[in-house]
């Protein structure tokens, strides 16, 4: 499973667009989120570069100190390093975000295209239940499909995987719809082309070119929900370092051990933020290109 | 007789200190009562924004100065906001290109020329009410009293225009802009409007009269005012500037104007393309010539919503002969496009048969035309759209070459050759159409159109969103083509003038119906059906 992190850490993804357009530069805003999400790549990849401190080595007399110089961000109920499980968290939280919004676009993509392609029967099955699915909200759908299958970092991310497809399908199939009727492919057809050779060579590459930048949002959102499933205890389970289950864990000392809730949650809130941050400044950027 | 507008040396720049564009660059023009000035330029010489300066909407970014900036003895240049705000639609009125795209479409036209009358006048409702009546009246609108409910929407492209007018004489403006106010209306309702400015120039308005187009300024204005780069380059009474023009660039611009030029004969000053050893194209000769495509009896229904029909095509019959050119002229809605989409095998006919070379055509298998489709080209109106967006022209071109397999030396051999021939420089091979301007992205339809080698084209508009200037490029550049490759061209247009200077022969529909056929010269010289007539009549010429 070494796709989800050289997916993140490609860094063709962040300067296509400049590419496309030399004269834009890049903004602080950009350089802050590609710089967070490298290191949290990073430290998901080689966490030894960060801590050497094995995450889950308990050390009662250690227990609830808070944050000082040998453990920056203090330590739990079993005398764990703090620091050291938030860096050794980025791996699960990471690739649960990742893997989730991969399968959730698979999926799209599938549902999607044979929607935007399909015969009319065809497209209104699939639209009919992509509105059922939408109705629902999102982390709901996760829940049934845990209670179907049973909790665990896997079906979790499947979870939150089928969770978002839907909402993928639907913008992937109007997007294939929006494009198929366009002129240029229209003249396509006058040139002679094929309906197979005009669909891949000119309705899916302009109908899904805004799908990658959506993809990009939707990790940030994948990340919340995969914390938001381990915070409930249906992710990944203690002892695992896991920043949704860290949170879990530590919400019963909050009163008195902030450090157990409080650095977790920030690294939540970084590694969305900072995916959110560079999807939108994509997104802003291939509209520039566009229009 | 004191000048309702006086401006002088106006000077507009846009953008930062690193960016700069001048896009006005020293005019000055006074405007008397009662008289019309025409700002006549192509894109971006700064007749619009020189118009907008005297409302202060020049625009985002821009830094306007001047020595004198003058409506009604008021100084613009030294006003606020809220002052500019009043001088709006009570001193100076704006009539703008596209009143679909200028009225709300979400509220009746009679509220949208109400809402100046209630922010600018302390008149009770009924009274408002009666203007807005007395408005429509007076912009010849028909049926003022139901018009004034319905949405901008549901009114015809004239109507729509009218609307806009009453706004914006609906508080009696000393000035009125009208900034290319018929460009996207046909012949006749262009002529009823631009009367229609006519008389509310003679009822005591100025009126600043801005377009592209000497031809339809000619009637209207009483002096003109050639602008280029920022720059008047040349301004007098009508007649003189028409008629005996003394800059270049004005004698350009009239050169260019198709009406009543003779077939074949060049309306751009330059060689459209460096290399021009071509000849004037010769009347044929041949008295029975090959008919490549005919169309007999075309019809198409469309379904509209309630369960209506329209009759978009009703049993056209039309013949396309080698190395000639069929016009195809009407107004919108007459059913012309939907003619060129069945003759391209993308509409189906609902009854009728389009035959190629003899054999079937449409209806027809896509299939079974497939192999047959290099025999036919096609060049539309918004040749941007028909790019696919992510694609430089070389590889517009390189994929209509080799019929979208990779690209060898032959294919970029092929691709020089197209460009060469349509006089594009090799600079623009790795450019995208969208960095293109209008005239270059014609052009690379054009060379895309001539990849297959066709023996048809058919041109859609293929010139309708370009300048006067670029317009005659790209009509000298089709007519050169035609001669060296001997082309058949479909060439549909509204304009009267293009039709009649690129046509051998003239099919003039209307409301989905042929009304009249025929050589062309017979067609626009005596026209015998009384609508050809009306067309020809209201065509605007010098």
């Amino acid at each position: 499973m070494s796709l989800p992190e050289t997916d993140l850490a490609q860094p063709g993804l962040a300067s296509r667009p400049t590419a496309t357009r030399p004269g834009a530069r890049v903004t602080v805003g950009e350089v802050v989120a590609i710089g967070v999400l490298a290191l949290l790549a990073l430290a998901a990849i080689v966490p030894g570069l960060f801590t050497s401190v094995d995450p889950l080595a308990i050390s009662p007399t250690e227990a609830f100190q808070s944050p000082n110089t040998a453990h920056w961000f203090g330590t739990d109920e079993s005398g764990r390093d703090v620091f050291a499980r938030t860096i050794h968290g980025a791996r699960s939280s990471l690739l649960i975000g990742v893997a989730a919004t991969a399968i959730g676009m698979a999926l799209a993509l599938i549902l999607g295209v044979m929607g935007g392609i399909g015969a009319k029967p065809l497209d209104y099955t699939v639209t009919r239940v992509g509105e059922v699915l939408f109705a629902l909200p999102g982390l709901l759908l996760a829940l049934i499909f845990i209670a179907i299958v049973g909790p665990g970092m896997m079906t979790a991310t499947v979870a939150v995987g089928i969770s978002t497809a839907p909402g993928y399908a639907r913008i992937i199939r109007s997007q294939i719809r929006a494009v198929r009727t366009a002129p240029f492919v229209e003249a396509a057809t006058v040139l002679g082309r094929s309906r197979f050779f005009t669909l891949r060579r000119h309705i899916l590459p302009n109908a899904l070119a805004p799908i990658f930048v959506l993809a990009t949002l939707g990790v940030g959102q994948a990340i919340v929900w995969a914390s938001s499933l381990s915070y409930l205890g249906l992710g990944a389970v203690p002892p695992a370092a896991e920043w949704g289950a860290m949170l879990s864990a530590g919400r019963s000392y909050i009163s008195n051990a902030w450090w157990l809730t409080v650095f977790p949650g920030i690294f939540i809130v970084l590694a969305a933020g900072a995916a959110t941050a560079l999807g939108r400044s994509m997104q802003a950027r291939t509209r520039q290109v566009e229009r | 007789m004191s000048a309702v507008v006086s401006v002088k040396d106006l000077r507009v720049v846009f953008g930062s200190s690193s960016r700069q564009v001048q896009a006005v660059d020293g005019v000055s023009f006074e405007l008397a009562a009662g008289e019309c000035l025409a700002l006549v330029g192509e894109s971006g010489s700064g007749k619009s924004v020189t118009a907008r300066s005297l409302m202060g909407l020049a625009g985002a970014g821009a830094t306007v100065s001047a020595d004198a900036l003058r409506v009604n003895g008021q100084d613009i240049l030294g006003m606020r906001q809220a002052q500019l705000r009043s001088i709006r639609g009570r001193e100076v009125g704006l009539i703008l290109q596209d009143a679909l795209v200028s009225l709300d479409p979400l509220r009746p036209i009679g509220r949208e020329i109400d809402d100046s009358l209630r922010l600018h006048t302390s008149l009770t409702p009924s009274a408002r009410r009666a203007r807005v009546l007395e408005l429509l009246e007076a912009v010849q609108m028909p049926e003022p009293e139901q018009r004034m409910l319905q949405r901008s929407g549901e009114l015809s492209g004239g109507l729509r225009q009218r609307a806009l007018i009453a706004s914006a004489i609906a508080l009696n403006p000393a000035l009125l802009i009208a900034d290319e106010p018929t460009t996207a209306l046909d012949v006749t309702i262009q002529a009823q409007i631009l009367a229609l400015l006519g008389e509310l120039k003679d009822a005591g308005t100025s009126l600043l009269l801005i377009s592209h187009d000497l031809a339809v300024v000619s009637g209207t204005a009483d002096r003109v005012a050639v602008l280029q780069d920022g720059r008047i380059v040349e301004e007098g009474a009508t007649d003189q500037v028409l008629g005996a023009p003394q800059h270049p660039y004005t004698q350009a611009l009239i050169a260019a104007i198709p009406s009543g030029r003779a077939r074949g004969e060049r309306l751009s000053a330059e060689p459209v393309r460096k290399s021009s050893t071509l000849s004037r194209p010769e009347p044929i000769a041949s008295a029975t010539p090959e008919i490549l495509m005919r169309a007999s009896d075309l019809t198409k229904r469309f379904q509209l919503r309630h369960g209506e029909e329209l009759l978009a095509v009703d049993a056209v019959s039309l013949e396309l002969e080698a190395g000639r050119t069929l016009g195809l002229v009407g107004e919108s809605g007459s059913g012309k496009t939907t003619v060129a989409r069945m003759l391209l095998g993308l509409t189906t006919p609902d009854a009728g048969t389009a035959t190629l070379l003899g054999q079937p055509w449409n209806p027809l298998p896509e299939r079974e035309r497939r192999n047959r489709r290099a025999l036919l080209g096609a060049i539309y109106q918004d040749s941007l759209s028909s790019f696919d967006p992510r694609f430089t022209v070389e590889q517009v071109l390189t994929d209509a070459v080799t019929g979208g397999s990779r690209g060898n030396a032959a294919a970029r051999a092929r691709v020089t050759e197209l460009l060469d021939s349509v006089g594009l420089p090799s600079s623009v091979r790795t450019r995208r159409p969208l960095h293109l301007s209008g005239g270059q992205r014609q052009r690379v339809a054009i060379a895309r159109a001539l990849a297959a080698s066709p023996k048809i084209i058919i041109c859609d508009e293929p010139v309708s969103a370009l300048d006067v200037s670029v317009q005659a490029q790209v009509l000298d550049l089709l007519t050169d083509l035609q001669s060296e490759l001997g082309l058949s061209y479909l060439f549909i247009s509204h304009d009267l003038g293009v039709v009649q200077h690129m046509s051998d022969a003239v099919a003039v529909m209307r409301d989905g119906r042929i009304v009249e056929h025929g050589p062309a010269t017979e067609v626009f010289d005596s026209p015998d059906h009384e609508y050809t007539q009306r067309l020809v009549a209201a065509a605007p010429r010098l």
